[in-house]
């Protein structure tokens, strides 16, 4: 992996829907890592450096929103571009959510094609 | 000497019988009896002028006495027939209020002034009031109404009210009703005008308490939007893995292989669109749809879903007219949700026509002297030569789940929740849906939305 390859932390707790994000974006020639709920997802987000943050809002323990208002409290994770990946089932938190200044948009998971998630993904990390 | 003394002797003796006869017939009169009647003495003498007089006075006295006799018996005859018909009354207006007071939901009647004349027992106990608290009162200010979303009713808008000046029955579903001792009560109430010859001089109000049914209902939709959200995931899994097959990402698929994934996709998606719609429905009915109000261009959004429809018109050699007025001015409102609505209604105008018919679309100002349901709009009017819908289901055709015979043949796959849909929403906005329809000739719809929208509180009808 050069230092051009971009590295994106998928922090969603549903196994399968991160397996198959994870496989399209490796396709994409993305570097990926995976979290499998809130309270990793912080602690990845907080230890590491990354390009891109795909967050899910609704999750077990820790949602997304705490995790995002935490991450951003340390220095390198306060301005990573964040993605949040949603179905709609908390609008108030989605809502919430975007005031943050680094999280660009969300998606709705039901909704969206994988397609489209990773033209997003382009668009946000400049790449497209 | 002897002369003298039998003169004043037989003076004496006469005068002594005409005061025994005298005394005799008054003795029976006094006891009622007439029968003994003054003999006139054929003699005149000084006693004659006296018997006339008084045998005159006793006729008199017995006539008058006799007519009094039969006034009386015609008055006591008079007074037990009225006795027996309030007895009757009284009977048949105990057996009123016992009826009254068994109903097992609330009535007031109130007159022309809104003033409370009748009330029954529910009634009292569901508002906590008593009959004294409410008669002759103004039953508005005793009673307060608020809508789904607790804001005051005003007294021109409540069932009443309405009543009397449509001269009509008016039911609403979704009410409540505070008084100053129940604070809150769900109600669904109908009012009816009391008409009597070509006036109406009253109206009865008939309400019952709801809250049970509103609890239910409350559940019943958290159920089915907890439900939705929990599905939701997994069809986003079952599109994606599909998709990543589609992409040839683990190998070539096969010309076959496509076409069965592919109706797993649209399958799929179908499904999805179906939760999503739950969801926005029961998020309608519990009042929490958050709707994301912006300046909506009518036209931008038709001609989008004109273009989306571009296949199964262009197959069914539809032609499509869209005429928008000039200057259609922007109407604000939830442009998803507006979208829907247009995507239904011509969707099925397209879908329901047979191939060469026509669907049009126009859109027109709404001038508060077109009498519409929405004062100040815009008017949407989508018109198709379609197979129409057939009278008898006319009433239907907005309820859930509901779908026409004739509509059932053509599409087997459709749910009937598009137009429930489509109700909701417009409703929702403080708009109206309307239609005319005629078997085999064809179906115009009827959309007036207003300008900004007024979020309504009461379930659509």
């Amino acid at each position: 992996m050069n230092s051009d390859t971009k590295h994106i932390l998928i922090i969603e707790d549903d196994s399968l829907l991160r397996g198959v994000l994870r496989d399209e974006l490796e396709r994409e020639n993305f570097q990926v890592s995976e979290a499998k709920d809130g309270k990793v997802g912080l602690e990845m987000a907080t230890s590491n450096s990354y390009d891109l943050i795909l967050l899910d809002i609704v999750m077990p323990n820790k949602d997304g929103l705490s995790v995002l208002r935490q991450f951003r409290k340390h220095d390198h994770a306060s301005k990573v571009p964040v993605i949040l990946l949603s179905n709609l089932n908390d609008p108030e938190k989605v809502a919430e959510a975007m005031l943050d200044d680094y999280v660009h948009d969300y998606l709705v998971k039901s909704d969206w094609s994988l397609a489209d998630v990773t033209k997003k993904v382009k668009t946000v990390l400049g790449v497209l | 000497m002897a002369k003298k003394t039998s003169e004043l002797d037989q003076y004496k003796a006469k005068v002594s019988q005409r005061l025994e006869e005298l005394t005799e017939v008054l003795a029976h009169v006094s006891v009622g009896d007439f029968s003994k009647t003054l003999k006139i003495p054929k003699k005149e003498d000084e006693f004659t002028d006296t018997y006339v007089g008084v045998q005159l006075l006793l006729d008199v006295i017995r006539d008058n006495l006799s007519q009094l006799q039969q006034v009386n018996t015609a008055l006591s005859e008079n007074v037990r027939s009225v006795e027996a018909t309030n007895r009757t009354v009284e009977q048949e207006k105990i057996i009123d209020e016992a009826i009254l007071d068994s109903i097992g939901e609330g009535l007031i009647v109130t007159d022309t002034d809104v003033r409370v004349t009748i009330v029954n027992h529910q009634a009292t106990l569901m508002l906590g009031l008593t009959a004294k608290e409410l008669v002759g009162k103004n039953l508005f200010k005793q009673v307060r109404a608020f809508d789904m979303n607790g804001q005051p009713v005003p007294d021109e808008l409540r069932p009443a009210t309405l009543a009397l000046k449509k001269k009509r029955k008016v039911t609403h579903t979704g009410l409540y009703f505070a008084t100053k001792r129940v604070k809150e009560l769900s109600v669904a109430i109908t009012a009816s005008p009391i008409i009597v010859g070509q006036s109406v001089i009253g109206v009865v109000s008939v309400f019952r308490d709801v809250t049970q049914e509103r609890e239910i209902d409350r559940a019943k939709t958290e159920v089915v939007s907890f439900t939705s959200h929990q599905l939701r995931t997994p069809l986003s899994v079952i599109n994606w893995y599909t998709e990543v097959i589609l992409g040839n990402h683990l190998g070539e698929v096969t010309d076959r292989q496509r076409e069965y994934l592919e109706v797993i996709l649209f399958t799929t998606r179908r499904m999805i669109e179906l939760v999503n719609t739950f969801l926005s429905v029961s998020r309608i009915q519990l009042g929490t749809l958050v709707m994301d109000v912006k300046p909506i261009n009518l036209q931008e959004v038709i001609e989008s879903v004109h273009v989306e429809l571009a296949q199964p018109i262009d197959q069914k050699r539809i032609t499509f007219t869209a005429d928008f007025t000039d200057d259609l001015p922007t109407i604000t409102g939830d442009p998803k949700l507006i979208r829907v609505v247009f995507q239904n209604l011509i969707n099925n105008a397209v879908k329901y026509t047979p191939n060469k018919g026509y669907v049009s679309v126009a859109t027109s100002l709404i001038r508060p002297e077109d009498k519409l349901p929405v004062e100040e709009g815009v008017l949407v009017v989508i018109e198709d030569t379609g197979y129409g819908i057939p009278k008898k289901q006319h009433s239907k055709i907005f309820t859930k789940l509901f779908r026409a015979e004739n509509a059932q043949q053509i599409d087997t796959e459709g749910a009937g929740l598009g137009l429930y849909m489509v109700k909701s929403i417009v409703n929702y906005a403080g708009g109206d849906v309307w239609f005319k329809s005629r078997l085999g000739k064809g179906t115009t719809f009827f959309v007036a939305l207003p300008f900004v929208p007024a979020v309504r509180g009461t379930k659509p009808a």
